[in-house]
């Protein structure tokens, strides 16, 4: 594989670089016609100078030149028909005769010749341009069949005209021509018959030449280095140093590294030779030579003395790209010592050298092919020392400033090229072994190097980016911000700027970690500035945006952090961080204790289609700052505006939580303002809307007590039902207070018929007192049937003291009625009951005395004189009775009784004093006798007579003792004054009731 | 009548109020609940002015007292009470009851209105609300004194009387009712703290003049009686008791013979007038002829006193 590699190499150089040019030489040496390269010139010759000119190419046209190119071809092409026409008409005119043959050897050069132009029209047969311009032309050009009519008609020279003076030319020519066929066996027969018929002919090195090439290609080396030792016969040939470079290359191929080498050696010496003599210079294979030396060279010379030896065979020419070839040659054959030994003396002995750049190029190369990284990184180094602008090798090869620049320029090229080749493959290689961080480091610093130089463009970026992101996963996350940064900063806004500038932004956050300094968060502000103001549909503005926000929160630059979160929160209401923008927004509004501002935010997000959690949050946020914002109000004492505000809230959110606070706290501001009918209708309406609120029994007491206190009887009454149906534990209580309230407002049914319930349930002592409550009810604003009914029920159910009371009136009835034996039957019956009082037994007792008293009064003192003393002591038996009944009745101890029975008393001695005085003297008795009996009534009356004043003193000094307002007492003491006969008048006027009078405020006049 | 004064104390004694039911229930914590018991919150000095010199005022129009002062109010309130407007009056009460919460005003015209049906029960309730909100004035102390008369609830009339009389001195009917009170039962020097205190607040009131004149004859006052018959003359010129009394009081205490000859002439001239309020039973003839006899006895002996001359208003007789 190796060697015909080589013998590829060699046998192309052979075809196309001498094969041919010396085919043509020959023929214009021998025919003065200028065949390829002179064919402008021959052009030139049969057109005018103005078609010249159009003809001439033009730098950079292609278009233009193509169609000069084919103009200029087709004139040729024309021209050679022409020729061939000629020639034709000539040979047809001379056919026979002598000048045939010369003129078909014509003929067969102009075949030739046109071959070249049908190879132009074959190469082109793609072109559009030639075929739109020469169709015919170019479909029919053939150098086949061109090359083949010039084989024929060699052939026919050949056969006819054997002693042709020109026949090695044609042979050669032939021979050519075939081997243009690829007749290649044929071709060699002929070139051996010019070599062995034609021995003295100038054509046989050539001829040896094509046979050795042909053998060569054959690999038939021996053979082939036969023919190229033969042209060293020639020594005057124009092929003998190619000859002896073929024989060279045959050596090689032979495995003869050192013979190829002497044999390149000669070729170099036969260039010296050349050059001293000034002989034609394509004679002078020297460069050719010297760079196929180092492939023969690295084979059997040392990388040590390579510079030695190649600067002895360059001698005047530069060594410099001959051993930059050699290290090349040991790079290809992986021999990278060498070649960095080759390159090292290098440096060292030509500092001057324009090919330095290279040289470290490849010995950076070499490095890194050997896997010595940290030499690689250090010549990478020494490198881009050289490349420094103003570097002692940059003036020492720079004869000029801008010259200085150009090789600067290219340097730079040189150096960045290197490098980042070397920073992508080590960048790459530390990514399949990221624990080696060898090449991480190399990669770091080759990266530093390339982009030490400013740049532009895709490459150059996307390289910084790579820069970046070795940073970044290397933990060097602030140098990589500054990088990502830098990228961003380079390129319009696209997949790499924007992932530079979110990467600039991100490697910020990692490098600076919890704590912001003021100087970090400055930088966070401007990189992330710069993100959205260049990408402002970046994926991550969100990400980038919210973090701003969120350090200026942190900080408590609540101001700046605001509008921030506010505004993400609208626009990515739904995503996450859309929503923890919202929450931190309505948390910076809350610190600033911004009710309304939560409570707007809450509703304008819940306008958003949210989903129904984060709804139901932002609703009970809206709820809470809503009633928090009332209640701020309040603080501030605005209390009819927090009043107004939470009658909207209760109506507004009347499933809120906070509703039935904002109800009752509106209630408790209308009792705090004074306002506390409107109080207790929210307290009532409070407790109607949340009935099972642990409040509603308090709201529905406070109201009832407020009406209470307002005099409100009915609604108090109202809304004490109300508690009786919400508080079982008090409800009978609040029945009854319900009822005393209805009764005491004239409500008489709705008292009567809660008395009644009330009752129908009661213990007895409950039920006595609402017996009691019942019957006041009843006489103060019931009709006699209802009292009747009421006390009918209370004797029946023995409730005292009314039932007593209904007894002992039952007895006075009869009395007034006259029924006298009944009332007293009765009085004294009851008066053995202990159930009685004693203000009843005393009214009892009365009814005795009254009854008693009655008999007294009516017992009569007239009568005959055998009778007086009977009737007397019927009379004084009567008053003691009388006496007796009173004085037992005052002992019962009540004052009214007691004092109607001291009246009763004196009532009665007077009476009877009266009787006595006014006693008739009997019939029949005489003056004396009547005198005698006056005088001992008179003995009766005065006894009587002081026991009644004293009497009347008791009940006077009684009455005192009892402060009457009826006057009695007044009564009585006239009374007694009488008696006692005083003149003194007693003007102390009658007691009455004060008169009415009415409330006068100060500062108000009647 | 008995009856029916035990029966209205039973249904105000056991109607009691809601706020005192509230306290007991326990139910109400008031630091949570805020709930206050009524509580005395009104100490404005009040005085008293008697019905007859009430004066009439317009009324409100269209009854809208929401923009008036509260003297204002009430002045209309005392107003309708004098013209017998019970309905008013119960508007305007039931008005201040709201309007005007923390004052008794509104109560108290209600328990008027009240009073005035004989709705009993109701007024005194209402009383008592008003006594709540204002347990230092007086004023509805002597109401339901007032309304306990009436029912013949006489110690708790004479209990709230005593109140009325001890926290509202412009309270003259109160002053005299228990200043004769304690003149019956003896006690001269509370009975003249207490008619003192009347003719304090009123020194033209007759009762407590006349009682005042009887106090200082039990005393043996007699000059002092002598003067206070002479005002009570002034302001009852029919009493015939009254100018009696001053005529013994010259003549057997103060041995003032021309005076009291002075006295019984006017007497006697007024009875034959028909001016006086009750028949006169002693002989006033021969009372003048003896009375004549002894000044000019004792102007012939030279023992005329030389004394003042009677005061204006004993020298009656006195317009019809």
């Amino acid at each position: 594989m190796f060697s015909s590699k080589r013998v590829f190499k060699v046998g192309l150089i052979a075809t196309l670089s001498l094969g041919a040019p010396l085919a043509f030489a020959k023929t214009k040496a021998k025919t003065s016609k200028p065949i390829v390269s002179n064919k402008p010139a021959a052009v030139a010759k049969d057109a005018k100078p103005t078609t010249l000119d159009e003809l001439r190419l033009v730098e950079g046209d292609e278009k233009g030149n193509e169609e000069k190119s084919l103009k200029a071809e087709l004139l040729v092409s024309a021209a050679e028909e022409k020729a061939i026409q000629q020639v034709q008409k000539l040979i047809k005119k001379y056919k026979g005769g002598p000048l045939e043959p010369e003129l078909q050897f014509r003929m067969a050069e102009l075949y030739m010749r046109k071959s070249k132009t049908d190879r132009f029209f074959e190469v082109h047969r793609e072109s559009e341009t030639v075929v739109n311009l020469a169709p015919r032309v170019v479909k029919e050009a053939s150098i086949k069949k061109t090359v083949q009519k010039a084989v024929d008609t060699y052939a026919v020279v050949q056969a006819k005209w054997p002693t042709f003076a020109q026949m090695d030319l044609v042979i050669f020519n032939h021979a050519f021509a075939r081997q243009i066929l690829g007749q290649e066996k044929e071709a060699e027969t002929l070139y051996w018959q010019l070599i062995n018929k034609f021995g003295h002919s100038p054509l046989v090195p050539d001829a040896h030449l094509a046979v050795g090439e042909i053998a060569f290609t054959r690999a038939q080396f021996s053979l082939a280095l036969e023919h190229f030792n033969a042209i060293k016969n020639y020594p005057n040939s124009r092929v003998y140093p190619y000859g002896l470079y073929k024989a060279a290359w045959t050596y090689y191929n032979m495995r003869d590294a050192h013979k190829a080498l002497k044999k390149l050696e000669e070729v170099v010496a036969y260039g010296k030779m050349v050059t001293e003599k000034k002989l034609e210079a394509r004679l002078d294979l020297r460069k050719e030579a010297l760079n196929d030396m180092t492939l023969f060279y690295e084979d059997v010379g040392s990388s040590k003395d390579a510079y030695a030896y190649f600067k002895t065979q360059a001698g005047e020419l530069e060594v410099g790209p001959i051993l930059l070839k050699m290290g090349t040659m040991y790079e290809r054959h992986s021999r990278f010592n060498d070649q960095q030994i080759v390159l090292d003396r290098f440096i060292h002995e030509l500092p001057f050298s324009p090919l330095l750049p290279k040289v470290h190029t490849d010995i950076i190369m070499a490095f890194d092919h050997t896997n010595r990284i940290p030499l690689s990184v250090q010549h990478l180094g020494e490198f881009a020392t050289l490349c420094t602008p103003g570097s002692t090798w940059i003036k020492g090869v720079a004869k000029t400033d801008s010259e200085a620049k150009a090789i600067g320029g290219d340097c730079l090229a040189s150096l960045n090229d290197t490098s980042l080749k070397l920073a992508k493959k080590w960048l790459k290689a530390w990514k399949k072994l990221p624990s080696d961080f060898s090449h991480a480091d190399a990669s770091e610093k080759a990266f530093e190097i390339y982009l030490h130089t400013p740049g532009s463009g895709e490459e150059y970026a996307q390289s910084r980016f790579a820069y970046a992101d070795l940073l970044f996963s290397r933990g060097k996350f602030r140098r990589a911000s500054e990088e990502y940064a830098a990228v961003g900063r380079m390129t319009s806004p696209g997949t790499i700027g924007h992932d530079a500038a979110y990467g600039a932004v991100i490697s910020l956050e990692k490098a600076v970690g919890e704590k912001w300094s003021n100087e970090d968060e400055k930088s966070f502000h401007q990189l992330a500035s710069e993100y959205v103001t260049r990408n402002p549909k970046g994926q991550y503005r969100l990400d980038i945006e919210y973090k701003m926000a969120l350090l200026a929160y942190e900080k408590e630059r609540y101001d700046e952090a605001a509008p921030l979160f506010l505004r993400l929160g609208r626009d990515y209401a739904k995503q996450e961080k859309g929503q923890k923008s919202q929450d931190l927004y309505l948390d910076i509004l809350n610190i600033k204790k911004d009710f309304h501002g939560i409570r707007d935010c809450a509703k304008e997000l819940m306008k958003l289609a949210l989903e129904p959690a984060r709804e139901t949050k932002m609703r009970k946020l809206y709820e809470q700052a809503y009633f928090l914002e009332i209640q701020g109000l309040e603080d501030k004492s605005m209390f009819k505006e927090a009043l107004a505000e939470y009658a909207t809230f209760s109506k507004q959110n009347p499933d809120s939580e906070f509703a039935e606070k904002a109800m009752w706290n509106a209630m408790q501001l209308h009792f705090k303002t004074g306002d506390v009918w409107n109080g207790s209708k929210a307290a009532e309406d409070f407790a109607t809307k949340y009935p099972q609120s642990p409040q509603s029994i308090n709201a529905l007491l406070r109201a009832a007590q407020t009406f209470e206190q307002m005099a409100q009887l009915g609604e108090a009454a109202r809304v004490l039902e109300k508690l009786a149906v919400r508080d079982e534990k008090g409800s009978k209580r609040w029945r009854e207070l319900a009822a005393d309230f209805h009764a005491m407002n004239g409500q008489t049914a709705a008292a009567r018929r809660l008395y009644g319930d009330l009752k129908t349930s009661a213990d007895p002592d409950k039920r006595k007192t609402l017996m009691n409550k019942l019957e006041a009810l009843e006489i103060a604003y019931g009709t006699d049937q209802t009292r009747a009914d009421i006390q009918r029920q209370m004797i029946d159910q023995n409730i005292q003291p009314q039932a007593n009371e209904a007894k002992v009136r039952a007895v006075e009835l009869l009395l007034e009625q006259h029924k006298d034996t009944e009332a007293f039957a009765q009085a004294k019956h009851y008066l053995g009951s202990s159930t009685m009082s004693a203000n009843e037994k005393a009214r009892l007792r009365l009814i005795h005395a009254k009854i008693l008293e009655q008999e007294f009064l009516k017992a009569s003192v007239k009568s005959r004189a055998e009778r007086v003393a009977t009737v007397l002591a019927i009379k004084t038996e009567k008053l003691q009775k009388v006496q007796e009944a009173l004085q037992s009745t005052i002992k019962f101890g009540d004052p009214r009784v007691s004092l109607d029975a001291f009246e009763r008393l004196y009532g009665c001695y007077s009476h009877y004093v009266k009787a006595l005085k006014e006693m008739p003297v009997p019939a029949g008795v005489s003056k004396e006798d009547g005198i005698a009996f006056r005088a001992e009534l008179d003995k009766l009356v005065i006894p009587l007579e002081e026991k009644s004043v004293d009497t009347l003193a008791q009940a006077v000094n009684f009455a005192h003792k009892q402060q009457f307002l009826d006057g009695t007492a007044a009564r009585l003491e006239d009374e007694l004054a009488k008696q006692n006969q005083q003149n003194q008048i007693n003007v102390t006027p009658k007691l009455h009731k004060p008169e009415m009078v009415l409330p006068v405020l100060a500062g108000v006049g009647q | 009548m008995r009856n029916r004064i035990l029966t209205i104390f039973t249904l105000v004694a056991f109607s009691g109020c809601a706020t005192g039911a509230l306290e007991k229930s326990g139910v109400v914590k008031p630091t949570e609940a805020q709930v206050a018991p009524v509580v005395p919150s009104y100490e404005a000095k009040v005085s008293s002015i008697p019905l007859e010199q009430v004066r009439a005022v317009p009324a409100a129009p269209a009854n809208k007292w929401e923009t008036l002062p509260l003297p204002k109010v009430m002045e209309m309130a005392n107003a309708a009470m004098k013209s017998k407007d019970y309905l008013q009056v119960e508007k305007i009460g039931d008005f201040l009851a709201r309007a005007s919460y923390l004052t008794p005003w509104g109560p108290y015209y209600l328990a008027m209105a009240a009073e005035s049906r004989h709705d009993y029960p109701r007024a005194v309730w209402m009383l008592e609300l008003a006594l709540k909100k204002a347990p230092k004035e007086g004023l509805f102390h002597y109401e339901l004194g007032r309304i306990h008369w009436e029912l013949k609830a006489d110690s708790e009339a004479i209990k709230h009387l005593k109140l009325a009389s001890e926290l509202n001195p412009t309270l003259t009917g109160a002053h005299w009712v228990l200043g004769q009170m304690a003149m019956q039962r003896q006690d001269y020097s509370e009975a003249s703290k207490l008619l003192e205190k009347a003719l304090v607040s009123d020194s033209g009131h007759g009762p407590s003049l006349l009682a005042m004149a009887q106090l200082k004859m039990l005393q043996k006052e007699w000059d002092r009686a002598e003067t206070y018959l002479l005002h009570a003359i002034a302001v009852y010129p029919r009493s015939s008791k009254a100018r009696l009394a001053l005529a013994q009081v010259q003549e057997s205490h103060l041995n003032k013979l021309g005076e009291a000859l002075r006295t019984y002439k006017q007497l006697k001239q007024l009875v034959a007038d028909h001016k006086l309020d009750e028949s006169v039973t002693i002989n006033l003839d021969e009372k003048i002829q003896a009375l004549q006899k002894n000044v000019a006895q004792v102007h012939e002996a030279g023992k005329v006193s030389q004394r003042q001359p009677a005061t204006e208003a004993a020298k009656g007789p006195v317009k019809q």
